[in-house]
């Protein structure tokens, strides 16, 4: 129950905060971006459309369109006056006004269209194939369409379901077609000013030579080629629909004069055009039209809140929209406001989970813990390709809108005061790129945890598992071994760059077009496709697959097999001469080390086959010399035994004469002491000599060192109750098995504990202790001794003792036999000294118990 | 009668000084410097007991003790200046029937002579006809019924405990008792690090029973397990 709950708050503290961090970072750029694209104008629901710099161009490529449509006659695309559309602002500006500025991207850029609609506005007599034309390039459009708002609702725009739907009724189709006809020139300039005239948000009226020529103010309608009064043609507007209104010319001056909400506007500034300059209109000091401008006038008048003005046209296309561009500069602006206001809850949102997530931060840190530990039995040869293609990825698809939307709002750019009208568009990518930040942060978040926990226990199994199995195999196997699969490895390596290459190659061979940032949505819609190209395109993945992929890899492996080769005789005598070592080692010093005469380690296999000569005659001779050391000790004590004797046997009979006088009986008592001693000394230096000489016979069996130390203590009871110390022994009931010879051992204690009792300070507490510490049994023992001891002294050597006037009763041989014996128990035996704490220290492997028990049951 | 012993060492003085040694102790002792010498002795001479050293010149210990154990049953005792176990053992499997190693305690060669006499002059058949309740282990023997323990045909004295101790020991020979089986069995009550008080008693039983009660040959201590009777 506990741990369920402790579960589900470490996940839920991990959810809470990620969702947190994931909102925070992908709503604070879009937030950021409209608030620096508004200029802080937010949370206005009337917002000044007016006001951008859209607008402004839109109004001044009007006028001069206008211009060009008083000056130039009745030709379109005549270039005769001062100013013409077609060079300004290009004939698609002027001529696609009422065309939406967000899709007009779409269409801008998709070439099929113009091919489709030349060759329908050239089948006025509608060929057999006609209508099937129409419609295929009506099916291609919706599909363009379409993807057109895949991508918007990629973007993140789908959360406003009422945007899309605006968007997708305000396509129109007779823009591309208006702008086909453009191109195609078949249109007069009268059929085109009769589209214009629809569209009833910008209101105008064209007055050449006082005679007024176009306009679309219902009132003068009817007036139009007659000649012009002079009126106002304002005067017929309701000020509130149309609060802006511009004048060229009105005075003959060949100035604009801009009214906005009954307030004149100051167009001019300084009176010279420049960078800063806020309309482009003719009337700067260096900026002023031809003579035949002089003549003309014009009256432009601007919607409040522009409306999509609609026509059927049930000859065509069914439905004809007008003043769509005005419209949507002001809807945009709305709805950014709407979006800012949204992201603003979402981030307010994000920022209440985060500070749930900190509240939680304990959990969160066990649930990043787990993370790590997940993330590290992911073995490393996997981890870090991966985190290099998700790296490159991310950066990859990231680098364009994060570039674009760092180098918008760096140069200080706004919607008001330089944005083209495609607003929205950018609103999008700067969502995206929210989301790709998003993105980077738990990318690095998840690499930082990794590093943070799985530093020092990273798993390598795929190396570690290559060298273990490496271990099976003789040296010489290993070396071809290891070589073969470097080759492998490297390989699949070039495999795996060739395959990234080529396609790389390939995607960007079949989109050099489009080099842009845009060029892998290109790809990703398949724009970039014509069959031509992407037969084309297989072609070059064939060729570049085959030349990198598989010709790369061919080449080196050949290469490397080449030198595999050679290398492997070289292994083979490396392996021989590791195996002839390892006969050495093993003590096989008889038979030489044969490597033919070429070869490259022929001077190390006669240098080998030397020092194992060399090691032979040492070893015969150390053995032999090690033989008759002992020999000698064992005739020495032997001969020094029998004598010895006669001396305790007449020590003995003299002991037992009687009226002796006391001094004799003295005398007496001495020798019977020495010759003891004596005894004690010759039977001492046989059994060291034995014992380093490894012929010390060892019966091995499991006993507990816990026992031993007690049947110790109790067969030195007597000895230690008549001595001045206290023994202090700290000897656990547990069972400390030890796989020792019992007899030897109980020597080696008896000889440590003497040791203790015989050069003790008088008085004095005696330490033994027994604990297991890590696998080993270790009895300790310390006593304080009696004379000052010296550090450098090695007490375990023979004959070494910490008195050196050799007057007490000791051979110099304890400690040295007690060394030699746990050695040759298999255990050690460590002397220390601090001050004159002196400090032995006995540890033997722990013995299984297992085995200790069954021996228990058994006896 | 006194017995004879027949004391065979190439080094006189050695010779010399058992033979001092056990006169004072009341037996009539034979001399001899070879082995040799001792097959000659014992071919003229009635003898119940020889103590005899190993390394001699004409004709070594082992051989000559060989060459005896060919015609008489009586004990011997063998002096070595070799001490390790293998010597002991290969001298106790040749006919020995008891081993001392130089240089020995005069006392203790004394009292292993004794107690080899008196098992063979006077308890000579014991091992031939001894009754059904009896445990009987080289110069041991627990007469059940009796609750005693004999040794070299004398009652030992031992307190209650020990006895028990004993009991329990001789009717398991060779097995090895941890100490606090021991104690649960003796004292009937559960142990706690019984070494001490086992020690203290088999201690005061080696000393009743044991020849040289330093190196004990009944009761051992199985280092680092428990303690034993060892079956001789």
């Amino acid at each position: 129950m506990d741990t369920k709950w402790k579960k589900g708050k470490v996940i839920c503290s991990f959810m809470v905060f990620a969702i947190g961090v994931t909102m925070l970072i992908v709503n604070l750029v879009p937030a950021l971006g409209i608030f620096l694209a508004l200029e802080g104008r937010v949370f206005q629901q009337q917002v000044d459309y007016q006001e951008s710099w859209e607008f402004r161009n839109l109004i001044s490529g009007r006028l001069e369109e206008l211009l060009g449509v008083a000056t130039g006659g009745k030709s379109w695309g005549n270039d005769e006056t001062g100013v013409s559309p077609t060079t300004d602002y290009g004939c698609y500006e002027g001529s696609a006004e009422g065309f939406g500025g967000w899709l007009g991207r779409a269409f801008n850029e998709v070439t099929v269209t113009e091919d489709a609609v030349t060759e329908q506005s050239a089948s006025e007599s509608a060929p057999d194939d006609y209508w099937e034309a129409q419609e295929d390039w009506l099916r291609h459009q919706d599909e363009v369409y379409e993807a057109y708002v895949n991508q918007l609702i990629e973007m993140g725009m789908d959360a406003d379901g009422e945007a899309l739907d605006r968007y997708f009724n305000s396509y129109d189709y007779d823009n591309g077609y208006g702008y086909a006809y453009t191109y195609a020139s078949g249109w007069t300039l009268d059929e085109y000013m009769a589209e214009m005239a629809h569209n009833k948000n910008i209101r105008y009226a064209i007055v050449y030579q006082d005679k007024l020529l176009y306009t679309n103010i219902e009132d003068y309608e009817g007036q139009t080629g007659e000649a012009w009064n002079g009126t106002d043609f304002y005067d017929v507007l309701s000020r509130e629909a149309y609060n802006f209104t511009l004048w060229y010319n009105r005075q003959g001056d060949g100035k604009v004069q801009i009214v906005k909400d009954g307030l004149e506007v100051d167009v001019y500034g300084d009176g010279i055009y420049g960078d800063d300059s806020l309309w482009r209109v003719p009337g700067y000091a260096n900026y002023t039209l031809g003579e035949s401008a002089k003549d003309a006038v014009i009256f432009l008048a601007a919607a409040k809140e522009p409306q999509l003005y609609l026509v059927g046209d049930y000859s065509g296309y069914g439905l004809d929209q007008y003043g769509g561009r005005l419209y949507r500069m002001r809807q945009s602006v709305v709805v950014l406001n709407r979006e800012f206001e949204k992201r603003c809850s979402y981030l307010i949102a994000s920022a209440i989970l985060i500070i749930f997530g900190v509240l939680l931060h304990k959990s969160k840190r066990v649930a990043d813990q787990k993370i790590a530990d997940i993330l590290g039995k992911i073995c490393l040869e996997i981890k870090i390709p991966l985190c290099l293609f998700i790296f490159l990825f991310l950066v990859g698809k990231s680098a364009g809108v994060l570039t674009a939307m760092v180098w918008k709002i760096s140069n200080g750019g706004s919607y008001y005061c330089s944005w083209s009208g495609d607003i929205a568009y950018e609103i999008a990518r700067m969502m995206k790129a929210g989301g790709y930040l998003a993105a980077f942060y738990w990318f690095f978040y998840l690499v930082f945890l990794d590093w943070k926990g799985n530093r020092q226990k990273q798993k390598k199994p795929l190396i570690r598992m290559l060298r273990t199995k490496d271990f099976k195999y003789p040296l010489q196997k290993r070396l071809v071994r290891r070589q073969r699969i470097a080759v492998i490895i490297e390989v699949i390596i070039l495999m795996i760059a060739g395959i990234f290459l080529s396609v790389l190659c390939l995607l960007y061979g079949m989109t050099a077009d489009y080099l842009g940032y845009e060029s892998w949505e290109w790809v990703e819609w398949g724009y970039g496709w014509t069959l031509g190209g992407e037969l084309y395109g297989l072609g070059m993945l064939v060729l570049i697959f085959v030349v990198i992929v598989l010709g790369v890899p061919a080449a080196f492996m050949a290469v490397d097999i080449c030198m595999l080769r050679r290398n492997r005789k070289l292994a083979e005598d490396i392996g021989a001469l590791s195996d002839q070592i390892q006969a050495v080692r093993e003590g096989n010093l008889t038979e030489d080390l044969h490597m033919e005469g070429d070869t490259d380690l022929q001077e190390a296999a006669r240098n080998l086959n030397e020092i194992q000569k060399g090691m032979e005659t040492a070893l015969r001779e150390q053995m032999k010399s090690e033989r008759m050391k002992v020999d000698l000790v064992t005739n020495v004590s032997h001969d020094i035994k029998t004598p010895l004797t006669s001396i305790v046997s007449y020590v003995e009979l003299l002991r037992q004469e009687q009226d002796l006088p006391e001094h004799v009986k003295e005398f007496i008592q001495i020798l019977g002491e020495k010759s003891e001693r004596l005894r004690n000394i010759v039977q001492d230096v046989f059994e060291i000599s034995k014992a380093t000489s490894g012929q010390l016979p060892v019966k091995m069996e499991i006993l507990d060192m816990g026992k031993l130390l007690r049947q110790t203590l109790a067969d030195m009871n007597v000895q230690i109750a008549q001595s001045s110390f206290t023994m202090k022994f700290t000897i656990p009931e547990t069972p400390m098995p030890v796989m020792a010879d019992g007899q030897r051992l109980y020597r080696v204690f008896q000889n440590l504990l003497q040791n203790a009792l015989r050069y003790s300070l008088e008085g004095s507490r005696i330490f033994l202790t027994l604990t297991e510490e890590a696998g080993q049994i270790v009895v300790r023992m310390k006593n304080t001794s009696s004379v000052e001891l010296t550090d450098t002294k090695d007490f375990t050597e023979r004959f070494v003792r910490g008195d050196e006037s050799r007057t007490d009763g000791g051979s110099g041989l304890g400690l040295s036999i007690a060394k030699s014996f746990t050695q040759a128990c298999g255990g050690s035996l460590v002397v220390e000294t601090d001050a004159d704490l002196f400090t032995v220290t006995v540890s033997f492997q722990k013995a299984e118990s297992v085995v200790l028990a069954e021996e228990e049951e058994l006896s | 009668m006194n017995e004879c012993v027949l004391v065979v060492d190439d080094d006189r003085e050695i010779v010399r000084a058992i033979a001092l040694l056990l006169e004072k102790e009341g037996y009539r002792v034979l001399r001899a410097y070879d082995g040799m010498e001792a097959l000659r002795i014992l071919g003229e001479q009635s003898v119940q007991l020889i103590i005899m050293d190993v390394m001699m010149p004409k004709l070594d210990g082992l051989s000559a003790m060989l060459k005896i154990r060919e015609r008489k049953n009586l004990p011997i005792i063998v002096l070595s200046a070799k001490t390790e176990d293998t010597d002991k053992i290969l001298g106790l499997s040749m006919g020995a029937d008891d081993y001392v190693s130089k240089p020995f305690h005069p006392q203790e060669l004394a009292a292993r002579v004794r107690s080899q006499l008196r098992r063979y002059t006077m308890l000579g058949g014991i091992h031939a006809q001894h009754e059904e309740d009896e445990i009987v282990n080289g110069r041991l023997c627990y007469r059940m019924q009796e609750r005693t323990l004999y040794a070299d045909g004398e009652p030992v004295k031992l307190t209650a405990t020990e006895t028990k101790i004993m009991e329990l020991l001789m009717r398991n020979q060779g097995r090895i008792f941890p100490a606090e089986e021991i104690y649960e069995r003796v004292w009937e009550e559960p142990s706690f690090a019984p070494e001490n008080t086992v020690m203290v008693h088999i201690r005061h039983i080696r000393e009743k029973i044991e020849l040289n009660p330093k190196e004990p040959e009944y009761i051992k201590v199985v280092w680092g397990i428990g303690y034993k009777m060892e079956k001789r």
